[in-house]
């Protein structure tokens, strides 16, 4: 039994694992350069029309297709995107003559603090709500709980968001509407982005504890004499918490995609709006940029989790 | 999730016998379903949409489009029910109206992305080896796409319109079909049954007709019945972002995006339309859950 022969074979299926999970990884990604790049080649109206105004002579119009490189072969295109965008270089924006790379990069700063925020939210939101659900199983408070998840599953985020902006901006003055001036700002986004999650973390947790809370660990514990408040904190919210760990993966990526959204409402500079932005005015650069690095951070979350579950279940190693 | 994958497992070689006489197997089903009041106070609700939805321009009060400029932000009154919009249109009957848009695209783009999802997920399955390895790749760079990001690139490039609504959301929607129906298959192919009609000479195609498709039925149902609410939540935030169906055709996300304007002189004309989508996506979300424990009842809470 054991021994050391037989830890080497499982470092070795794990190692094996890591490895064919990261190749399968670099062919999704190449696949989604792929759909990135030829979904923007069929967009229709020519960049470079949309650029100049429309007496340019064709001599400026036939320069500028030449210094983008428009005039060239689809495959060259492809290789040549692909190239700059390993270099990080996805060349400059139409309009705010600057760099795509440097406006995703302070978007994504923008969005990933906003989405962090709402995941936290969202977490403990959840966590809170679904306990005490549970734990107050069938009661008034418990029902209360559950109409407040399903809302915040039912409702669309948007309209969370302009409820919100109605009652807390216009009608009651306490919280701006718009921007991230200051840290007040951050709060009507944050609820509005994570409520959605919070909904369906708090059903899923209070499944679990109701769960748990029936398990014979728990009813040893109790027979114990240990407190219910420290039944419930010690062994049935620690066996809760693990629908956080499995819904994050799924919730990040939800997360980020909603903000696009929110960011558009609330009038904050994130990722998501220099998208639909750019979407509204064919800055193709940017439409690019976002999608590509959007859908390549999403491989690499998706990575992380794979990897992770190979580390937790042993199972998934071998399949 | 694994832990789902596992009961499934279960409850396949469990029902393995029942599953060759299939009417008691939804005849139980719809007795549990039946019990379920949630369940069929939703069935309810989704038929009344319905309704209104096809009778639209019977039961409207209104006519949605006709434009009345000396009646705008009118209150609800015996005339309109809710009042006026921005045009002076009755808010009431764009309501109604709307929920042909919600629904058409509940039906029509959740159809296209079962279709795909389900070729996808049994030829991947069914098949195994080198062509799994490619259409699990294929599902794997879809998935990849932020759901919304690529709808708004897609509606971009074909235009305004619900036709292209339906193919915008139907594209993208897929590859969470296509991964459970290929793991459904996966478990059934090696079958007894499966080998038997096939040393009885049956092909491929008819393999993958007559015996998977058929056993995936009921997770098919209930991923289709799940999956509509989100693309109702979807063509609504498209239409929101002016990316969606092309005015003056009402739709409430379209509602919503132009209240927006007005929170100021109408506050609640932007409520409306959010508790119109609240219900519906509501109901389809009960009616689901309620469907994957009456024809699954081990799969709870998957």
């Amino acid at each position: 039994m054991g021994g050391p022969s037989q830890f080497f074979r499982k470092d070795l299926t794990m190692l094996k694992y890591i490895v064919k999970r990261c190749g399968q990884a670099f062919i999704v990604l190449i696949g989604v350069t792929l759909v990135t790049f030829l979904l923007l080649n069929v967009i229709p109206g020519d960049p470079v029309a949309v650029m100049l105004d429309k007496n340019a002579s064709p001599q400026a119009v036939e320069n500028l297709r030449h210094e983008w490189g428009l005039d060239q072969p689809l495959p060259v295109q492809y290789v040549n995107f692909v190239l700059d965008a390993l270099r990080g270089d996805l060349g400059n924006s139409y309009f705010e003559k600057m760099p795509v790379l440097d406006m995703l990069v302070s978007g994504l700063k923008t969005t990933l603090k906003l989405g962090g925020l709402a995941f936290v939210f969202s977490a403990v939101a959840g966590l809170f709500c679904g306990t005490i659900a549970a734990v107050f199983h069938g009661k008034w408070i418990d029902h209360f709980m559950m109409i407040l998840a399903m809302l915040g599953i039912s409702l669309p985020v948007f309209w969370i968001a302009i409820v919100f902006q109605i009652i807390f901006g216009l009608q009651l003055g306490l919280l701006p509407i718009s921007g991230l001036k200051s840290w007040t700002g951050y709060i009507l986004p944050t609820i509005a982005l994570g409520s959605t999650y919070a909904g369906s973390m708090a059903r899923l947790v209070r499944t679990n504890v109701l769960e748990a809370i029936s398990q014979d660990y728990v009813k040893t514990a109790r027979s114990k004499g240990v407190r219910e408040w420290a039944v419930i904190l010690k062994h049935v919210m620690r066996n809760a918490a693990i629908p956080i760990v499995t819904l994050s993966g799924t919730q990040i990526k939800s997360i980020l995609t909603g903000s696009m959204i929110i960011e558009t409402i609330f009038s904050i500079s994130g990722i998501g709006k220099i998208a639909i932005n750019a979407i509204m005015v064919r800055d193709i650069p940017v439409i690019q940029g976002t999608v590509l690095y959007t859908a390549a951070l999403f491989v690499l979350i998706n990575l992380c989790i794979d990897l992770l579950y190979g580390v937790i279940d042993p199972r998934v190693r071998v399949e | 999730m694994l832990k789902g994958m596992w009961n499934r497992k279960k409850l396949y070689e469990e029902a393995g016998i029942s599953s060759a006489d299939s009417s008691s197997l939804m005849k139980d089903a719809w007795k549990r379903f039946r019990k379920n009041k949630a369940a069929m106070l939703s069935l309810a609700v989704i038929c009344l949409l319905a309704i209104a939805a096809i009778l639209a321009p019977v039961i409207a009060p209104c006519d949605p489009y006709k434009q009345d400029v000396l009646n705008k932000f009118a209150s609800p009154s015996m005339e309109h029910l809710l009042g006026t919009d921005n045009y002076g249109r009755d808010i009431f009957s764009r309501l109604i109206y709307g929920a042909r848009v919600s629904l058409s695209v509940g039906v029509v783009a959740e159809a296209i992305a079962v279709t795909i999802g389900v070729i996808v997920g049994t030829a991947a399955g069914y098949f195994g080896g080198k062509v799994d390895t490619v259409l699990s790749r294929v599902i794997e760079i879809f998935a990849s796409f932020p759901f919304i990001l690529f709808a708004i690139a897609v509606m971009f490039i074909l235009g305004q319109g619900i036709t292209n609504v339906f193919i915008a959301i139907g594209v993208i929607g897929w590859t969470g079909h296509a991964r459970l129906i290929r793991s459904n298959v996966l478990q059934l192919r090696n079958r007894e049954y499966v080998e038997a009609a096939r040393a009885a000479g049956a092909g491929n195609l008819q393999i993958m007709l007559r015996h998977m498709i058929p056993n995936c039925l009921s997770t098919i149902i209930v991923i289709t019945t799940l999956d509509i609410p989100s693309d109702i939540m979807l063509e609504a935030t498209l239409s929101f972002l002016g990316l969606g169906v092309a005015p003056p055709t009402a739709s409430w996300g379209e509602m919503i995006s132009t209240a927006r304007t007005f929170l100021r002189q109408q506050p609640m004309f932007s409520i409306y339309p959010g508790i119109a989508i609240m219900i519906t996506v509501l109901a389809f979300n009960t009616l689901g859950d309620a469907l994957r424990d009456a024809l699954d009842p081990k799969m709870k809470n998957r």
